[in-house]
């Protein structure tokens, strides 16, 4: 078990986000988290990145628990984590953006080498290494924070809505970056996304989150069921998912 | 005609050099800290009360101030990085997860107490300081009588600005410096030691506050427990109008800011002249009301969708 998360109650001032939330990732599986607006599926990746404190419950990563470590300590124990909107910075140039990836390894032999490997799979990138992150397209951005995240050489990546905003083509693009990676480096993965279709394609296993508590878990055909999970994202199913019963 | 305009401009350098000095070690650290550190201009302080011997003495006597230059500039910049970074374990890092009005109130708090230190071990009375008095002879410069002190000042804070200018440029420190003054939180997603940065930037605001200090008492003479206070004022104003967050922003903030004063010395009647920070500071509400997040807006305030 690379990372799990125990019974875990989040609160945003006296508002409760999580509760009882229990989760488990194991190594080299690709995990999805759906579930509406407003359902947690953001909090909880901040919460396991050591952003925000849970109130109660653990978090183990790779046999230790991080539940109370700083953020820049979980990244260093190989937690990688990409939160959605793209969060490159905008005044650095793509390679320093690119650098602090490199940097954020915790071997020191980290070099250019991987820095090139990157940039020759991301020629867009290398393109524009000198030029400031802010006038990448949003979807180079999404590449770069990607890039980003693979140069620290991640036991897991974490990330949050990577199709957030992006043409379907693009996304397409990004989720075939991910599934190439996931077999060069046997990369484990955990994806919140809002859309389901993409992410149940893609995914070993999938958890439905909805107002703040795990509603389902399992396979992607288990959770495909269309009514549980327009349930879970609605409140009530569908005329047309009742009608195909 | 011309060789009054060229000392204006010459002034205004001057003038511009001191407020950008201090604007840069508030910009520095609003950046990453996102808290305007009112209790800089104390830090000038400090850095011009190392010069002398302490006492209540109405007649100051040098102490560090008597030795040569270099060590005067050494001994007075570690003192001054040494309250920097005691500020930052007694007041900034407890705060650290507070919001933004709590650490600004806890800046002023600290404001207070340097001076209050400063007024219990050295006294109320402003005392006459004569730091180097070599540099106040003139010099030729461009058929104009320049003070050799004016010349220095603006060449150590060009100097500064290029030395820091390849710091935050090329260096690794700088580079997750910039990256943590923009994204706090993502820096630290991407495992940078944020309290490392954080006594980095303290300690670099404290050389520049030190920097301050010493070309402002050689240019002034006097040292007053809050001699800090305009300093830290005109400064804050520039690093406003130069667009908060942004040093580039606050380096020309300061220029500006030191142009507007020489301009309206220079041109205002006799009898308004007193009045003259009044008028500054209505030019920086008309240029606020001209563009409210600064001349140079920072990147950051602006979201890419």
């Amino acid at each position: 078990m690379l990372l799990s998360v125990e019974n875990m109650s989040v609160y945003h001032g006296q508002v409760r986000a999580l509760r009882g939330v229990s989760l488990h990732v194991r190594q080299g599986e690709t995990v999805s988290i759906l579930g509406p607006n407003g359902a947690g599926k953001s909090t909880l990746l901040w919460t396991i990145a050591g952003a925000l404190q849970p109130r109660s419950g653990n978090i183990v990563f790779g046999g230790r628990s991080i539940t109370h470590l700083p953020s820049e300590t979980i990244a260093r124990l190989g937690l990688s984590t990409v939160p959605e909107r793209r969060r490159v910075f905008s005044s650095l140039t793509v390679e320093e953006n690119l650098r602090l990836g490199l940097w954020a390894r915790s071997d020191r032999r980290a070099g250019n080498h991987d820095l090139h490997q990157i940039l020759d799979y991301f020629p867009r990138l290398a393109e524009r290494r000198r030029s400031l992150a802010a006038r990448l397209s949003g979807g180079e951005q999404q590449m770069l924070v990607i890039a980003r995240a693979l140069l620290s050489r991640p036991r897991l990546i974490a990330l949050d809505e990577p199709s957030f905003g992006l043409a379907p083509m693009v996304v397409d693009h990004v989720y075939d970056i991910l599934r190439d990676w996931r077999e060069r480096q046997n990369l484990t993965l955990l994806i919140v996304e809002q859309t389901a279709t993409r992410a149940l394609s893609f995914s070993d296993r999938v958890y439905v989150l909805r107002s703040g508590h795990v509603e389902q878990v399992g396979s992607p055909t288990e959770v495909c069921d269309a009514e549980r999970l327009e349930e879970a994202y609605f409140g009530f199913p569908s005329s047309e998912a009742r009608d195909r019963r | 005609m011309i060789s009054t305009m060229l000392q204006y401009v010459i002034d205004a350098l001057n003038l511009g050099s001191l407020y950008a000095l201090t604007a840069l070690g508030i910009g520095l650290l609003f950046g990453i800290l996102r808290v305007i550190n009112f209790a800089h201009g104390d830090f000038i302080s400090v850095g011009a009360y190392t010069l002398i011997v302490p006492s209540t003495n109405a007649l100051a006597v040098l102490y560090v101030g008597a030795l040569p230059w270099p060590l005067v500039v050494v001994l007075t910049a570690l003192s001054v990085i040494a309250v920097a970074m005691l500020s930052e374990l007694v007041v900034f890092r407890p705060l650290r997860s507070s919001s933004p009005a709590t650490l600004m109130i806890g800046s002023f708090a600290l404001s207070f107490v340097i001076q209050h230190l400063i007024l219990m071990v050295h006294g109320s009375r402003p005392k006459a300081v004569n730091l180097w008095p070599e540099l106040a002879t003139q010099v030729e410069l461009l058929g104009l009588r320049v003070q050799k002190l004016h010349l220095v000042t603006v060449g150590t804070t060009a100097m500064l600005l290029g030395i820091l200018t390849v710091l935050l440029r090329a260096t690794r420190t700088g580079v997750e410096m910039r990256a943590a003054a923009e994204d706090y939180q993502m820096a630290r997603m991407l495992g940078i030691r944020a309290n490392a940065v954080i006594g980095g930037a303290l300690a670099l605001s404290g050389l520049l506050a030190a920097t301050a200090s010493l070309l402002y008492t050689a240019q002034s003479g006097i040292v007053s427990y809050q001699m800090g206070a305009p300093l830290m004022m005109f400064a804050f104003i520039s690093t406003v109008i130069g667009g908060l967050g942004n040093l580039l922003g606050a380096v020309f903030g300061a220029f500006v800011v030191g142009a507007i004063e020489v301009a309206l010395q220079a041109t205002l009647p006799d009898q308004l002249r007193p009045f003259r920070e009044a008028f500054v500071f209505t030019l920086v509400i008309a240029i606020l009301l001209w563009r409210p997040h600064g001349i140079i807006e920072a990147r950051s305030s602006r979201e890419r969708v």
